[in-house]
């Protein structure tokens, strides 16, 4: 019928249309300051000091350097990220699901206490911890007794800043989780019960593989920031608990070393991004998310 | 009705493409159009770039009825800036948005570098960023004939390596860095830098992460001043830090918020800023300032014009009707630090008059010692050195 | 299904398939008041610090510091504008966010679309390309952007943030409507287009109100993204304050017990608003089965 050669050509451009103002938003507003760190991560800083000009020589040498001198906050970066993904997607499935399937009419009202906790800024809930687990509090001292904790405090250690970093990326797992499970037809887990499925291999069979796309959306949301923070090292950590995103912060604000900071933040992106590249390969997801 | 028109076919033709074009892509195309709108409609210009002339030499004094002032948090009484707006006419915007010397040039130094806007008229930092500002040509000069009262200023503040004259910058504040500690959980008295190293505090001592405040005060506890700071002194003031941490003698190290773990009990000993003092023992008593036997440190922070200002006339009144004792002094009340301006100590109220903390009698600045002024090689080199121990 | 015996039962002579751990009914409700239990126990673990900060706005305010808890004070709440910048800021923050998350959505969701529902060419590099800005450590990104702004002459101050903030939502959605999009039948549009609906009704009446739960999560996570933006924002605000600024700013020094009545002030709101929304939804619903 008349229309069907221009539908299919509207059918082949439509998604570059519809990528186009994002994509065209992301090339100026990103793009450019990525360039421009890319760049001066592969420079060198002459001249004044605090007013420098940075030389553009391919100076390969920022990232061998930037690897080799802090490779122990790359790895605690990675370590910290990795348990708190963790820990937030054992938190956070459970809640979704229940969530999902299990909260009828007070479903979107649970929805909305889940991202409350959220607009109270990031350091009065980072504070509150700090109060909820100071040496000499109620909590402190319980999990002494557990015998959890390292020299009787939970602050200034690895597991206070990890804790920080499941808090407040939880929201980030739980939201996309919830709204691939959410889309799971109800009858389908029942259908595997009535096929004599026991509740795990309900979950392993049916329900995990449906999901999948929001746990990795989740996964990815909580980890790759999670990777480059360094507020809740900053607060709740020690002097051990130092993470990449630290040293940046310090190199570029402290010490002005522009192209060292430039080439770490580089080395952080790529490694996370080879990261979530085998992550999604080894999911066996057909693209990349 | 008759047949249409050529032109309201094309008309029609038009109208029918755009409906099937916005029916795909309409959102798209909406948020487009609406977004830049929005801003336009909400974005609210600040005062324009291009200040006052491309460098020091040719500055031309600008003016205009609002003054800018950035400073830090907690510096300032309730009633000055309302007390000066009236005085003045002007129409002042306070703004506290200086928590940290460095990362306030961090966001200022690309306007600066290009003299332009920096959202600010007059600004309060530290004497270290003072120094390199005038180094690098970028802050106005002061036109003395618009602040009679800098006369006011004490003697030992008057003449400084870093401005000479104080041509481009007037002390706002000035304080001591030291030791303050929780006698509660030191159980005895604490009076020697040293201490912040007696392995009885282990993980629970904290240090500043600032080279100058924090590598300062251990490099006293060596008997080294940084008044005559080198690189061999530097480096052995590291190495004793970083051995430190790594014993596990360290429990952080903190910028301004060095006050939240001490407060709460899980500090014992601490690097501390005089004039935070009074307000520690408001939350305990018990917590003691300490100026100790090797010596102390002292800083001033000072007011400062851009070369972008947009008021420098403004700014000018502004400083002078700070060095007025009378205002000083009601400023000092609430933020109690070492005011610059000379008869304050006068008008202050007794508990503070006689606080030395406040109001310090001479031997107590002469125990205080600064920082030579470093290169901005060396200024790198140190910092560099330092927070690779304190910052990684 | 409606035989009289509701299980499936095994053909004569055939065992039971038994798969896994068949649970009785009684271990059954157990498991699920167990799985309830454990979720409130997560929110509980979400409304934690909450609970503590409403607890220390009525804290008795001492000296500047408000983490030891003094004695039960409503000082704070009879001045809870006593500090105007604080409010200011407040408002500042909620406008960029309202704005910035608006323009995200709606940029991110088209994307989303653009990349499940075709198969196109790029699609796999614009996937790639869509996590690198979620990658990029927000300090460096700050100062980049900062330049970027400058060199384009542009003021510092409401525009610029809500420019630099869409810039990293944008992923944000994308990643979460995606997580909706994936495994949708399509196949709906076509049964809706075979019956006589147009692309753009399809669109309308069928597609999207399919995928606005996660349009709506995406939204959710945006806004409270960019309301506790802190790196970015420092270096792209000029001199203005949004909330996070003013509050980390104050807090290296003290943070007075107003701060924790606006945040108290702010969850109340919220929860209201949440509680009239979900009445509101009930009513609607009333006597259908969902």
């Amino acid at each position: 019928m008349a229309g069907t050669a221009a539908a299919g050509t509207r059918r082949r451009i439509t998604p570059y249309l519809l990528s186009l103002p994002a994509l065209a938003y992301l090339a100026v507003f990103f793009v450019v300051p990525l360039w421009t760190l890319v760049r001066t991560s592969l420079s060198t800083s002459t001249g004044s000091v605090y007013d420098p000009t940075l030389e553009f020589n391919w100076e390969f040498a920022n990232y061998s350097d930037a690897f080799s001198r802090y490779d122990t906050q790359i790895v605690r970066s990675f370590w910290y990220a990795l348990a708190a993904t963790l820990l937030a997607l054992v938190l956070a499935y459970p809640l979704a699901y229940v969530l999902a399937f299990k909260s009828g009419r007070w479903k979107n009202a649970l929805l909305g206490l889940v991202i409350l906790p959220f607009f109270i800024t990031f350091i009065l809930r980072t504070l509150a911890w700090k109060t909820i687990f100071a040496d000499d509090s109620i909590v402190t001292s319980f999990f002494e007794l557990l015998g959890l904790t390292t020299n009787g405090r939970i602050l200034s250690t690895q597991w206070a800043v990890i804790g920080g970093l499941t808090y407040n990326f939880l929201p980030f797992m739980i939201l996309p989780i919830y709204v691939s499970i959410e889309k799971i037809d109800p009858r389908l887990l029942e259908a595997a019960r009535d096929l004599y499925a026991g509740g795990t291999r309900t979950f392993r069979k049916v329900l995990l593989p449906l999901s999948l796309p929001g746990v990795i959306a989740g996964s990815l949301l909580t980890f790759i920031p999670a990777a480059g923070d360094f507020v809740n090292a900053q607060y709740l950590g020690g002097v051990n608990q130092a993470m990449v995103g630290t040293v940046i912060q310090s190199q570029f604000l402290v010490v002005k070393d522009y192209p060292m900071a430039a080439a770490l933040s580089a080395v952080l992106m790529i490694i996370i991004l080879v990261a979530v590249l085998i992550y999604t390969r080894v999911l066996g997801t057909e693209d990349l998310v | 009705m008759s047949d249409p028109t050529p032109e309201q076919i094309r008309w029609q033709l038009a109208a029918m493409s755009r409906r099937r074009f916005l029916g795909r892509s309409g959102l798209a195309l909406g948020g487009l159009a609406l977004g830049p709108s929005l801003l336009a409609a909400c974005g609210g210009d600040d005062g324009g770039g291009g200040g006052g002339g491309a460098s020091a030499a040719d500055f031309t004094p600008t003016t205009s009825d609002s003054l800018r002032i950035s400073n830090w948090p907690y510096y300032i009484d309730e009633e000055t800036v309302g007390l000066f707006e009236e005085a003045s006419g002007l129409s002042v915007t306070y703004t506290e948005d200086i928590p940290d010397n460095e990362e306030y040039f961090a966001r200022i130094r690309e306007p600066l570098s290009r003299n332009q806007d920096v959202g600010a008229d007059l600004f309060i930092v530290t004497d270290f960023l003072v120094a390199r500002l005038i180094g690098l040509g970028w802050l106005a000069p002061l036109d003395d004939a618009n602040i009679p009262n800098k006369g006011n200023l004490v003697d030992s503040l008057s003449d400084v390596g870093y401005d000479p004259d104080r041509r481009y910058s007037l002390p706002w504040f000035s304080g001591f860095t030291a030791i303050a500690y929780n006698p509660d959980l030191t159980g005895r008295e604490i009076t020697s830098i040293n201490d912040l190293f007696d392995p009885e505090f282990a993980g629970r001592v904290t240090l500043f992460s600032d080279l100058r405040d924090g590598l300062g005060l251990v490099m006293l506890s060596d008997g080294n001043s940084p008044a005559e700071a080198s690189l061999e002194t530097v480096q052995a003031a590291v190495d004793k830090v970083a051995a430190a941490k790594d014993a596990g003698q360290i429990r952080r190290f903190t910028g301004n918020d060095y006050g939240d773990d001490f407060v709460a009990g899980n500090v014992a000993v601490t690097q501390a800023y005089s004039g935070d003092v009074a307000t520690l023992k408001l939350d305990n008593p018990a917590l003691e300032f300490v100026v100790p036997e090797e010596g102390m440190l002292t800083f001033a922070d000072n007011m400062v014009m851009p070369l972008s200002t947009a008021n420098s006339t403004g700014a000018e009144e502004w400083m002078n009707y700070i060095y007025d004792p009378a205002n000083a002094a009601r400023i000092n009340t609430t933020a109690q630090f070492i005011s610059p301006v000379e008869g304050v100590g006068e008008l202050l109220p007794p508990e503070l008059a006689d606080n030395p903390l406040v109001n310090p009698p001479d031997d107590f600045r002469a125990a205080a010692v600064t920082w030579r002024a470093l290169s901005d090689e060396e200024d790198q080199q140190y910092s560099a050195l330092y927070a690779d121990v304190a910052r990684a | 299904m409606s035989s009289t015996d509701t299980t499936l039962a095994p053909a004569e002579g055939q065992d039971a398939i038994r798969e896994g751990f068949a649970p009785t009914p009684l271990l059954r409700r157990l498991g699920g008041f167990f799985l309830n239990a454990y979720a409130a126990m997560v929110l509980f673990y979400l409304f934690l610090p909450v609970a503590v900060i409403v607890a220390f706005s009525f804290n008795d305010p001492v000296g500047k510091f408000n983490f030891v808890w003094k004695g039960f004070s409503l000082d704070a709440w009879r001045d809870p504008f006593k500090y105007p910048a604080l409010a200011d800021a407040l408002v500042e923050s909620l406008k960029v966010a309202a704005v910035a998350t608006f323009i995200a959505v709606v940029l991110g969701s088209l994307i989303a679309i653009a990349l499940v529902r075709h198969r196109f060419r790029g699609s796999g590099s614009i996937d790639l390309f869509l996590v690198i800005p979620l990658t990029s450590p927000e300090v460096v990104l700050g100062a980049s952007l900062l330049t970027l702004f400058l060199d384009f002459g542009w003021n510092l101050g409401f525009r610029t943030i809500v420019l630099a903030h869409v810039m990293f939502q944008i992923s944000f959605v994308a990643l979460t409507v995606k997580a909706r999009l994936r495994g949708f039948d399509w196949s709906l549009e076509d049964a809706a287009m075979d019956l006589g609906a147009n692309p753009t009704r399809t669109f309308l009446r069928v597609t999207l109100p399919l995928i606005v739960p996660g349009i709506v999560a995406a939204a959710m996570l945006s806004f409270a993204l960019s309301l506790d933006d802190f790196i970015i924002t420092l270096f792209t605000a000029g001199s203005t304050l949004t909330y996070p600024l003013f509050v980390n700013n104050a807090a290296k020094t003290a943070l007075p017990p107003q701060v924790n009545v606006l945040a108290t002030m702010i969850l109340v709101g919220s929860l209201l608003a949440i509680g009239l929304g979900s009445a509101w939804n009930r009513w609607r619903t009333r006597g259908q089965v969902l």
